[in-house]
């Protein structure tokens, strides 16, 4: 084990004389900078969550509303403000050149990052800066400062990494797991290019169909050509006319394109008697042809029209080849005196197909593939921002009652002694009960809240062995501060079977949440989510049981890949089995 | 006497455990209900309002309110479960579920240990053999299975499918055949806590003496026990699996090995005995998880027993009821740790308590 420290300084100082690079110069008030930017963000989530409980408990009357963009992510926040403040010292240390922080800024920043990406559209553009810095680390002016020593110091975990790669490529088992995990993971981001629907369209009509049934109406890409809301138009006659183009990528299916026409017509309440007549049509013409044309001659180029009271929707197919048509809506009335209410919408559905429902439609039409699929989206996130959050939390906790020992070390084993005697599906379910609304989020917080003592239990008996070796003693002989010791020699060795921990209870988390969801305190019935989903498909188990059996399909294998992982990931990570020979 | 100090000092150790549950909860419970509502129905006389406040104590501190609940607890009142048909007193409904769902627990346990242990065995003695193959993706797929899933799953092929192909099926829920019973024992209300004994139906049905309804109750129990079994099930054979392979690798069994032992004798006295300690750990561990999927598999198979009846507390905000519940659970766990330590000393006459 090699011990890092802090003479680093004074190599760092003559080499930084050696490269002067303008990155190099730049990149701690960056790193400075960004660290406040989480810092500040994760203060302003405290604020705002502190804010909106003592508006909800106290301000009833008042009327007081925060904007909810501020509300929420509580753990998150207090993750961001801990390590962005850590984060702030490497900043410092690495200003005053030391080369040693540079390592530590880059674990920190890659922790911040991804607990940026977490907590909503806010924290998007702190976490590309943050990962842009990650990056900036690796450019060749900076790199060339640190990376040396990095290199150094970690040869002898990089020879033994390449050896668990080495073992990962003979298990086969892993192998699938990974790919799984991979295919599940990208099949979410990919969501809205390999769905025909999205996650809550439903097409009524299609209810309770069998896998493989091709979709009762056409979905189409729609362009608007036209739309018009209008609440004073007494002038009549009059009509509204437009060109359309069918152009050679808009008949690429066999159905042909239709001109949507949504015309409407009422008075605006004095009158009951409108007598209107909404008159559609479509032409085989270029607008200037028509519009130099008579109308009896036009006629000749008619491709449909549709004449109704009131309201008329009617859908016109053009032929199915490019070519250029008018529309024409028009506004017919005989006796009208008072002012009328028009409401026009003219669309061009191209490219029609009727999508197959591979895996059968739900109760209320929804596709199930397509749920499923964007589902993954919605459980995964969940399940990851769980076990990520537990486990940082976890582990800071874990960690400090190990370090320090004594009073500190007892009480936080009572509590997670507390948090181990609960049920734990029954202390989340209480936990959402008591956050007021049942929806995903709070599933997420309960379980955040439920799962920390795992982790917690896990990295306080690994630091209760490392913390008597002899490189700590080595650390403090130097002067090094105990959050240093901790969080950059001990932590880094209690790693592995963090690893493995947190991959498996990725899969249960997931179970869990998906449970939690099944008995009815996730998110609003309709929403695409896998627990969710068996629960609906349940009542109609006997007559359509796929409504409930591909969810299911979909939460098995998620979790068989996570335990593979995990099972292979121990079994290498195993020093009695990863002896050699 | 040694053990009795461990016992002692355990049970300690316990209270604080126990009191820190009770606090948690009854905390929740207090920002999720309104403990007033229920003491207060439709049919309550606006004017008594103010009185049942000072009566209970509600217009008090936060503080005072908690050590009022406290003595109210410890004198053996756990307060009233409205969720329950008739206002109920928590205790009283808990005794008449907690049959039910330890029935199934125990049902559940008896799969989990009677399949797990020789599967661990089976597939630790024949490593790399197509059955510890199976074993393993068998154990694997447990631990991976949405409970509540694979609850529908079963009762769609051994219920529905089975008997829409004309074979023997097993019923889809509930503890008993209520008409069966009714025509069996002429009671007209079928199993109730009325008509019960012991509130097990396999005890009081061979107290009735009626092997027809104790076959019934067994077929009740076998869906749902295996369901609920199946995580523990998977976790035990894994845990078997493991430590029976580790302590095959022992000097002392090439040791019984060069005795001349039959395989037979070192695995099932030597070997055996030592590997089941932390399957005994997991065992006894594998009770809270047991009463977390209760609540599921209760909820599928409607089944009258506590986890369904937490739902529904949960989900009506029934306090009084939740509160009971979890304490009962805490304190099945806590107890559970306790009997697996003194399992140990059983087991391994080397551990020595103190």
């Amino acid at each position: 084990m090699t011990v890092r420290g802090d003479n680093g300084n004074d190599q760092g100082e003559q080499e930084s004389i050696v490269v002067p690079g303008l990155v190099h110069r730049v990149f701690p008030s960056l790193h400075i900078v960004l660290c406040l930017a989480a810092i500040s963000l994760g203060a302003a989530y405290l604020v705002g969550n502190f804010v909106a409980w003592f508006a909800n408990s106290f301000m009833h009357e008042l009327g007081f509303q925060l904007p909810s963009l501020l509300i929420g992510w509580p753990l998150q926040a207090l993750l961001l403000v801990v390590i962005g403040y850590m984060n702030l010292k490497s900043g410092r240390a690495i200003s005053r050149g030391d080369a040693w922080a540079y390592s530590s800024s880059l674990y920190m920043n890659a922790v911040t990052g991804v607990i940026l990406l977490t907590i909503g559209p806010l924290g998007l553009l702190p976490a590309v800066g943050v990962f842009a810095l990650v990056l900036a680390l690796f450019a060749p002016s900076v790199k060339s400062y640190w990376y040396r020593e990095f290199r150094e110091d970690m040869g002898p975990r990089g020879k033994e990494l390449r050896f668990s790669f080495h073992l990962l490529r003979r298990s086969p088992l892993v192998i699938v797991g990974i790919l799984i995990v991979a295919g599940y993971i990208s099949v979410a981001f990919l969501a809205p290019w390999i769905t025909p629907y999205g996650p809550e369209e439903r097409i009524w009509n299609d209810a309770n169909l069998a896998p493989g049934t091709p979709a009762g109406e056409a979905k189409a890409n729609s362009l608007i050509l036209f739309s018009n809301y209008s609440a004073d138009i007494s002038i009549y006659p009059e009509y509204t006319r437009g060109e359309v183009q069918v152009g050679p990528e808009e008949v690429t299916t066999s159905l042909p394109p239709i001109i949507a026409f949504s015309g409407y017509v009422r008075d605006t309440g004095n009158d009951n008697l409108t007598n209107v007549l909404v008159h559609t049509a479509v032409y085989k013409l270029n607008l200037t042809t028509f519009d130099s044309l008579s109308p009896s001659l036009r006629e000749l180029y008619l491709v449909k029209s549709v004449e109704k009271a009131m309201l008329s929707r009617p859908n016109i197919e053009v032929n199915n080849s490019p070519s250029t048509y008018v529309w024409v809506v028009w506004f017919v009335a005989s006796n009208k005196t008072v002012p009328w209410i028009v409401d026009t919408v003219v669309t061009l559905d191209y490219n029609r197909y009727y999508p197959i429902h591979y895996w059968g439609t739900d109760n209320s039409g929804g596709d199930i593939y397509s749920r499923i699929i964007w589902a993954a989206q919605v459980d995964l996130r969940v399940s990851l921002s769980v076990v990520l959050v537990a486990l940082a939390s976890g582990a800071l906790i874990g960690a400090a009652s190990g370090y320090f020992g004594g009073k500190l070390d007892e009480m936080v084993m009572r509590i997670t002694d507390i948090f181990f005697a609960f049920p734990g599906l029954i202390l989340a379910m209480a936990i959402v009960m008591a956050l007021g609304t049942r929806n995903l989020e709070n599933i997420s917080y309960a379980l955040m809240i439920t799962w920390w003592p795992v982790y917690a239990r896990v990295v306080r008996g690994q630091v209760l062995s490392e913390r008597e070796k002899l490189y700590v003693e080595a650390a403090r002989s130097i002067g090094a501060s105990d959050s240093r010791i901790l969080l950059s020699h001990i932590i880094p060795n209690t790693i592995q079977p963090l690893i493995v921990q947190a991959t498996m209870d990725t899969g249960g988390v997931l179970l869990t949440a998906a449970g939690l969801s099944f008995i009815g305190f996730g998110s609003a019935a309709g929403t695409a989510e896998w627990g969710l989903m068996i629960s609906q498909g349940q009542y109609y188990l006997l007559n359509y049981p796929w409504e409930c059996m591909f969810p299911g399909v979909a939460i098995l294998m998620i979790a068989l890949a996570l335990n593979l992982v995990g099972d292979g990931i121990r079994d290498i990570l195993d020093p009695k089995l990863r002896r050699r020979g | 006497m040694k053990l009795r100090d461990f016992i002692l000092r355990r049970v300690l150790l316990a209270i604080p455990v126990i009191f820190g549950v009770l606090t948690i909860t009854w905390f929740l419970s207090y920002v999720v209900g309104d403990p007033l509502a229920m003491f207060i129905t439709e049919r309550t006389n606006p004017a008594a309002i103010p009185g049942i406040i000072q009566d209970h104590g509600f217009n008090e501190p936060l503080v005072i309110q908690y050590f009022l609940y406290l003595r109210t607890l410890l004198a053996g009142d756990w307060g009233v479960s409205y969720s329950t048909g008739g206002d109920l007193p928590v205790l009283t409904v808990i005794a008449r579920k907690f049959p039910a769902t330890i029935e199934l627990a125990i049902v559940a346990m008896v799969f989990a240990v009677i399949l797990g242990v020789p599967l661990g065995i089976l597939s630790a003695t024949r490593k790399d053999k197509p059955i510890d193959h199976f074993t393993r993706v068998f154990s694997l797929a447990g631990v991976s299975m949405p409970i509540f899933w694979f609850a529908l799953l079963l009762k769609y092929v051994l219920f529905y499918q089975f008997s829409v192909w004309g074979l023997p099926y097993l019923p889809s829920g509930d503890r008993v055949d209520n008409e069966l019973w009714k025509t069996v024992l002429h009671n007209g209300v079928g199993y109730d806590f009325t008509s019960s004994i012991t509130g097990f139906v396999l005890v009081d049905s061979l107290l009735y003496g009626q092997p027809i309804l104790f076959g019934d109750a067994v077929l009740h129990l076998i869906m749902p026990g295996f369901c609920l079994g199946y995580l523990t099930l998977a976790i035990i054979t894994r845990m078997m699996r493991s430590s029976m392979l580790e302590v095959m690798k022992e000097d002392y069994i090439t040791l019984a090995r060069s005795k001349g032992l039959t395989e037979r004798i070192v695995i099932y006295r030597h070997a055996l005995r030592n590997a089941l300690i932390p399957t005994v750990t997991v065992i006894g561990l594998a009770f809270g998880g047991l009463m977390s999927g209760a609540v599921l598999t209760e909820t599928i198979f409607n089944w009258p027993g506590l986890g369904r009846w937490a739902t529904q507390a949960i989900l009506v905000s029934d306090m009084a009821a939740i509160n009971g519940f979890v304490l009962l659970v805490a304190f099945i766990f806590v107890s559970a740790n306790l009997i697996v330590d003194l399992t140990y000393g059983a087991l391994d006459p080397r551990i020595r308590y103190g």
